[in-house]
């Protein structure tokens, strides 16, 4: 039998998956799930950028589902305001002023809304990778991982911030948020990333070893890879949902469970049709 | 070959981190006054108390009590996960060195933690809870200093509590947290509360703090 050709994917082009879940702990307790995220695939003169965004709304502010779609979409909106004017960067400020600028109106919508910012409480995390660098931002837990080059083992741009205690960490409302801040810049292209908010933090970091649990991911970006799709594959995304819902995951992790998975590479095995 | 399984991820294996845990210090006076209906009353609340944490799954893998008695200070059961905890069989005798039973105790909860982040556990703000029928026969005031720095640091939360006609003025001395008189000798109440508590905090997620049940309303076990 002659198999038709498959199409290549372009290994410039992004795509991604991604999901939100409400915790199986929030749903019984009648709570929102209070995860967002943003993901946006841009086109510059320089190529494609991938902006991903994702926060945690705190379980003890009455609108942190509101703070954390509010921060996702405002620092997507910095980012994608600077982006034009951007030279490759050398420093990580351009990142550090968008979050500023992504605070200040956090805290100005907190301010709109007549609530103390920590009833808008969310954690940040941040990543932008275009052609010729990376870069990435974090304040409080979750994390955001990447394949070292050439191996395929996996590795975090910044361990969770935890506070001493298992149920403390920092939130970009906190008065030392800017302080509590990670920016990291590389000056090389990345081409593929997964970022998870702190429901998914123990099934997918060893703790002790403080290392990333790598077959996970090299097995959940396979299908991303062999994927056609422009930017969002929502078929894959909507896959993703119903795996993070399934049993498998929700016995293991009670609260609201963010991942996004995006790569611009293409898997060898299986996309290339035999001759 | 080609096209996507039906289940495109099925990455089913995780980390298995162990869980984190949420210690709690149990210090309880064993002197002599203690005697009779008190102490047996104390032991069937300690009963209660074990029994109710394993009836919650999580909080049965995830809360770690030691009971340390006093009158003489005596480590009755170091820390434990509550799966595996039984309450020990208390006897009254002795004075009552509540000073040394705090410093002793705090100085168990420390070394906890230390194996906690060798061991890469994440836990849960500790909780030492304070039982008396009287008052300290040691020195007490460096005892205080401690428990008020580390609830200053929160390196622990710091409840006591008094019996019948413990010295209250004392209690308030050493605890920042006003100190609670027990109702009659509902212990059973007590350590029900505790239980759930415990529960409720073993299960908290980031930035949650949890709103405890007030003991001290008309049907709860305390009286201020």
């Amino acid at each position: 039998m002659i198999f038709p050709p498959e199409p290549v994917p372009d290994p410039t082009s992004w795509r991604f998956a991604a999901a939100t879940i409400a915790g199986t702990s929030h749903v019984r307790e009648g709570l929102p799930c209070q995860d967002a995220y943003r993901c946006d695939v841009v086109a510059t003169p320089q190529g494609q950028v991938l902006i991903a965004v994702v926060s945690d709304g705190a379980g003890s502010a009455s609108e942190g589902a509101r703070g954390a779609a509010y921060a996702c979409n405002e620092l997507l909106e910095q980012v994608h305001g600077k982006l034009p004017h951007l030279a490759p960067p050398t420093t990580a400020d351009w990142l550090k002023d968008s979050v500023a600028s992504a605070r200040k109106g956090l805290l100005a919508e907190a301010d709109r809304l007549g609530l103390p910012p920590r009833e808008l409480a969310a954690t940040l995390l941040c990543t932008v990778l275009a052609e010729q660098w990376s870069a990435f931002a974090q304040v409080g837990d979750g994390a955001i991982v990447t394949p070292e080059a050439g191996t395929d083992s996996w590795a975090w741009l910044f361990w969770p911030q935890r506070g001493e205690y298992a149920n403390t960490t920092s939130f970009l409302t906190d008065p030392t948020a800017m302080q509590m801040l990670q920016v990291d810049t590389l000056p090389h292209a990345q081409h593929e990333v997964a970022m998870f908010t702190d429901g998914l933090q123990h099934l997918l970091l060893h703790y002790e070893q403080q290392t990333v649990h790598s077959p996970f991911f090299e097995r959940m970006l396979r299908p991303i890879r062999l994927s056609t799709a422009d930017g969002e594959d929502r078929e894959l995304s909507a896959e993703l949902a119903k795996y993070l819902n399934s049993s498998t995951v929700t016995s293991r992790a009670d609260d609201d469970l963010t991942l996004v998975m995006a790569s611009r590479l293409a898997d060898g095995s299986g996309v290339v049709a035999p001759r | 070959m080609t096209s996507f399984d039906q289940v495109p991820f099925d990455a089913s294996e995780f980390v298995d981190n162990p869980e984190p845990r949420c210690p709690c210090l149990l210090l309880l006076d064993t002197s002599t006054s203690m005697t009779g209906q008190r102490i047996d009353e104390l032991n069937a609340g300690l009963d209660t108390f074990a029994s109710q944490l394993t009836s919650d799954g999580l909080a049965a893998k995830r809360v770690e009590v030691a009971v340390l008695s006093f009158g003489p200070v005596r480590l009755q059961s170091d820390f434990t996960t509550a799966e595996n905890f039984t309450a020990p069989v208390l006897r009254a005798n002795g004075a009552t060195p509540m000073g040394e039973a705090i410093s002793t105790g705090l100085a168990l909860i420390e070394q906890r933690k230390q194996l906690y982040r060798q061991q890469g556990i994440s836990y849960y703000r500790p909780w030492v809870f304070l039982i008396t029928d009287g008052q300290p026969t040691d020195n007490w005031r460096d005892a205080a200093a401690r428990v008020s720095s580390g609830e200053g640091a929160k390196a622990f939360s710091f409840f006591a509590v008094g019996i019948e006609d413990a010295n209250m003025d004392v209690l308030a001395q050493i605890s920042t947290r006003q100190p609670l008189r027990l109702r009659g000798l509902e212990f059973s109440s007590l350590f029900t509360w505790l239980s759930n508590s415990m529960s409720s905090v073993s299960r908290s997620q980031p930035g949650e703090e949890v709103p405890l049940p007030n003991p001290a309303t008309p049907q709860g076990w305390a009286v201020v």
